[in-house]
C-alpha cells in the first residue's frame, strides 16, 4: 500500500492530479476518488478536460457537462466494492460555472443577464486563454464553499496548461480590470455605458492602432463588457485569492502523473519543479503503465522440444502449430523484456532525475484499457491494497 | 499529390503545410520530425515549427540548445518554435509596418494583457506568422507540430470562429487569407496521429468530426502511431492456453497471451477508427530501444520508407 497517496485520500481537502497529456490523470482521479469514497469521505471527482474522459474512464458514456453523477453504490458492489460515503463525478461547463459564478456577485438580475447575454462573455467562455481553468476553479471555490463534499478530487488539463490553471484567476481578472482599461479608453467608460456612437477613442492612439488589428466594433464589445463586468471583479478577485490560499495550504494536495517515457516523464519532473516554485510541492510522482516484468522462460535446455512433442502427443497438436507456439513463447518472451527493461531504464532516470523531491510510486500496465469500474478497481489495488491483500492484480502475476 | 493509402507520406510531402494533430501523448511531436526528416531525405527542403511549445523537436534530433530558433536541425531541416510574441512581432508587425508603433503599442503590459482577452487572437497572430511562412517560402514544406487536440482544435478553428463574427475590415481581410491557405486542400495537410487505444481513438474521431465535417479543413491522413506486432493465430493461441497450466511455462505463456490481447485491442481500435473516417492510414511501430537521442526519429523515418516502398 502507498502510505502517502493512502494518507492524502484520507486528509485532504483537495487532491489535484497534475502532469502531461495522455498519462492517465483522470484516470487516477477517479481511482484517488473512489478510494475516498470507500474510506468514508464525500467525494466529488471534477474534470475540466473538454474530452470528457472522465465519463469514458468510468463507463458512464456520455454525460451532460456541468451535471454532478452520482456514482451508484450499487454498480460498485458488483465488483465487491462497499461505498462508505456518496462517490459523485462532474465534467466542468465553462460557461455555466462563469455565469453562476458571476450571478453569486451581481446582485441584480438585470445585470446578471446583460452580463451573461452579452457577446463578448459567449465568447469568452470559448476563446479567451484560461477562462476554462478559471471557470474551474470557480466551480472549485464554489463547491469548497457549499461543505457538501469532504473531499474534491480535481484533474487538471495537460501539464503546459496546468500552470494556466493555477494562474488562472489573475490572468482573467486582469483582463476585465477597468480600472486598466481607463487608461486605455477613458473617455468612452466615463460616459457610463458604452456603445458604438458613444465610444470617443480621443485619447487612443493606442487604440486606433488596435483598432486596426481587431476593428473598431471589437473593441467597443469589449469595453462595453468591461464596463458591465466591473461590479463582479471586486468579488471574484477576493475569491480566486481566498483559493489561491487553500491551494498553498496542507489542505489541498497535488499529484504528479507521468507514464514511464521520455518527454512525459521529462514534462512532469518540469512541472513538478515549477508547482513547487509556487509554494505547491507535489507530494508524490505517480508512474503509469509501467510493464509488468518478462518473467522466465523455462531454464532446462532443450524445453522447446519437449513442449513440441507434449503438444503433439497430448494435444493433438499438428507439428507444424506447435512449433510455431514454441517461437511465439519465445518471441514474447523476448518481447516483453525489451519492454520492461525499457520501462526500468526509465524508471532509474525519472528517480535519479526526481532528486528525492517527490518519492515515485508506480501502476503496472492492465492487459484492458481502463474504461470501467472493473480497471479502476484493479489500479486502486495496486496502490491501497495493504501487501498481502493484494492477489496478483492482472500484469503482476508473475512479478 | 493526392493523399492515398500507398503513397501516405509521399502524398503529404507534396503539400506545402502539413499539419500534425492528435491527443497529448501519442507521439505527435516525433512523427513530425520523422516525416519532416524522411521528406529531406526525399530532398524536400522543410520548415519543423512548434506552436508555443516546449522545443522538443531539437532534442529529438540529438541537439541540445533551447532557444525558440529559427535553426538548422539536418541537412535540409530547419526548425522554429512558433510563440505568440514572436507572431505578434513578425506578423503583428506586417500589419502595422512600423517598429515604433509595435513597440509603442504592442509592448505596453497593458495592451498586451488586452490581446489575451481578444477572443482568438493569439491563434490568429500564430496562423497568420504560419501563412506568412508559407507565403513567403514556397519551395519549403512546412510540417506543423499542432497542439493536443483540445487546443489544436482552438488553433484550428479559431479563422472560422473570427469570419463568423467580425464581417468586414482589417481583421476580416487577413483572417480570410489565412482561412484560404488551411482549408486549401492542394496545399495544406491535416494529418492525425493516434495510438490503438481507446481514447486516443475517440479523440481522433472527434477531432476528425469537428476538423473535417464542421471546419471543411483538409484532414488527408490517419497515422497510427506505437503498435505492436505479435499477431498469434487461432491454433496456437489454442494451444498456448492450454500450456497456461504448466508452471514452468506460465511466465511466458502469460507474457505472449498478454502481448497478443494488447495487439488484438489495438486493431480493433484501429478498425474502428477506420471505419468512422473515411481516410488512408499507415502504421508505425513502437520504437523500443533507442540507442541515441536522435534513434526514435530515425527508425520511425525507416517504417515511413517501407510503409511506402511495401506496398
Amino acid at each position: 500500500m502507498n502510505r502517502v497517496l493512502d494518507n492524502l485520500c484520507r486528509t485532504s481537502q483537495v487532491l489535484f492530479t497534475v502532469g502531461p497529456g495522455g498519462v492517465g490523470k483522470t484516470t487516477l482521479a477517479a481511482v484517488l476518488g473512489l478510494q475516498a469514497a470507500l474510506s468514508g469521505r464525500r467525494t466529488l471527482v471534477m474534470t475540466v478536460d473538454p474530452a470528457l474522459r472522465l465519463a469514458d474512464a468510468l463507463g458512464l458514456g456520455k454525460v451532460r457537462p456541468g451535471r454532478r453523477v452520482t456514482i451508484s453504490g450499487r454498480r460498485l458492489e458488483r465488483h465487491g466494492l462497499q461505498l462508505r460515503a456518496g462517490l459523485e463525478m462532474v465534467m466542468l461547463d465553462t460557461g455555466r460555472s462563469l455565469a453562476a459564478a458571476v450571478s453569486r456577485q451581481v446582485a441584480s438580475r438585470k445585470l446578471q443577464r446583460r452580463i451573461v447575454e452579452h457577446p463578448f462573455f459567449q465568447r469568452m467562455c470559448e476563446d479567451l486563454a484560461g477562462a476554462r481553468e478559471y471557470a474551474a476553479m470557480e466551480e472549485l471555490y464554489h463547491r469548497l464553499q457549499r461543505g457538501q463534499h469532504d473531499l474534491v478530487v480535481v484533474d487538471t488539463p495537460p501539464a503546459n496548461h496546468a500552470l494556466d490553471f493555477f494562474d488562472a484567476p489573475e490572468k482573467v481578472l486582469q483582463v476585465l480590470d477597468r480600472r486598466a482599461w481607463r487608461w486605455l479608453m477613458r473617455p468612452a467608460l466615463l460616459a457610463g455605458s458604452v456603445g458604438r456612437r458613444t465610444l470617443d477613442f480621443s485619447s487612443g492612439y493606442i487604440v486606433r492602432t488596435l483598432s486596426r488589428f481587431t476593428g473598431m466594433k471589437f473593441l467597443a464589445e469589449l469595453a462595453s463588457f468591461v464596463n458591465l463586468f466591473a461590479g463582479a471583479l471586486e468579488g471574484l478577485r477576493q475569491r480566486a485569492e481566498h483559493l489561491r490560499q487553500i491551494m498553498r495550504s496542507d489542505r489541498s494536495a497535488f499529484v504528479l502523473v507521468a507514464v514511464p517515457e521520455h518527454h512525459p516523464a521529462e514534462q512532469a519532473l518540469r512541472l513538478g519543479r515549477r508547482l513547487a516554485a509556487r509554494e505547491m510541492t507535489p507530494r508524490l510522482l505517480v508512474v503509469n503503465r509501467c510493464q509488468p516484468p518478462a518473467g522466465a522462460l523455462p531454464g532446462s535446455p532443450g524445453w522447446q522440444e519437449g513442449l513440441v512433442r507434449r503438444l503433439v502427443a497430448e494435444e493433438g497438436a499438428g507439428e507444424a502449430a506447435a512449433r510455431r507456439a514454441v517461437v511465439a513463447l519465445e518471441r514474447g518472451h523476448r518481447l516483453q523484456r525489451r519492454l520492461a527493461l525499457r520501462d526500468r531504464r526509465r524508471l532509474a532516470a525519472l528517480e535519479r532525475q526526481a532528486e528525492g523531491r517527490f518519492p515515485l510510486a508506480t501502476v503496472a500496465l492492465l492487459e484492458q484499457d481502463v474504461h470501467d469500474i472493473a480497471g479502476l478497481e484493479q489500479i486502486r489495488r495496486q496502490l491501497f491494497a495493504p501487501a498481502e491483500a493484494r492477489s496478483a492484480p492482472a500484469g503482476r502475476e508473475e512479478s | 499529390m493526392e493523399v492515398k493509402e500507398n503513397n501516405l507520406f509521399s502524398g503529404l510531402a507534396g503539400k506545402r503545410l502539413v499539419l500534425f494533430s492528435g491527443k497529448g501523448g501519442v507521439g505527435k511531436t516525433t512523427v513530425a520530425g520523422a516525416f519532416a526528416r524522411w521528406a529531406a531525405r526525399r530532398g524536400r527542403q522543410v520548415m519543423l515549427l512548434e506552436v508555443r511549445s516546449r522545443r522538443e523537436l531539437p532534442g529529438l534530433f540529438g541537439r541540445q540548445d533551447a532557444d525558440d530558433g529559427p535553426r538548422q536541425l539536418a541537412e535540409g531541416i530547419s526548425w522554429m518554435n512558433l510563440t505568440d510574441r514572436r507572431a505578434l512581432q513578425t506578423y503583428g508587425m506586417l500589419k502595422l509596418r512600423f517598429r515604433a508603433v509595435y513597440r509603442a503599442v504592442f509592448e505596453q503590459r497593458l495592451v498586451r494583457r488586452f490581446l489575451q482577452a481578444v477572443p482568438a487572437l493569439s491563434e490568429i497572430l500564430v496562423l497568420g506568422h504560419l501563412a506568412h511562412l508559407v507565403e513567403h517560402q514556397p519551395g519549403v514544406l512546412h510540417v506543423v507540430d499542432a497542439p493536443a487536440s483540445g487546443q489544436g482544435r482552438q488553433l484550428l478553428a479559431a479563422p472560422r470562429a473570427v469570419l463568423d463574427t467580425v464581417r468586414s475590415g482589417p481583421l476580416y481581410e487577413s483572417v480570410s487569407w489565412i482561412q484560404d491557405l488551411l482549408a486549401d486542400g492542394r496545399r495544406t495537410a491535416i494529418g492525425l496521429v493516434v495510438v490503438g487505444e481507446e481514447l486516443s481513438v475517440n479523440e481522433a474521431l472527434e477531432l476528425y468530426e469537428r476538423l473535417h465535417r464542421q471546419l471543411q479543413l483538409p484532414v488527408q491522413a490517419l497515422i497510427a502511431n506505437r503498435l505492436l506486432a505479435h499477431p498469434l493465430d487461432a491454433p496456437v493461441r489454442k494451444l498456448l492456453e492450454r500450456c497456461r497450466l504448466e508452471p514452468e511455462l506460465a511466465p511466458a505463456v502469460g507474457n505472449a497471451l498478454r502481448l497478443h490481447e494488447r495487439v488484438a485491442l489495438q486493431q480493433r481500435y484501429l478498425d474502428r477508427l477506420r471505419a468512422g473516417v473515411p481516410l488512408p492510414l499507415a502504421e508505425l511501430f513502437e520504437v523500443i530501444e533507442a540507442d541515441d537521442a536522435a534513434a526514435p526519429l530515425r527508425r520511425l523515418a525507416e517504417q515511413m520508407d517501407s510503409a511506402e516502398e511495401g506496398r
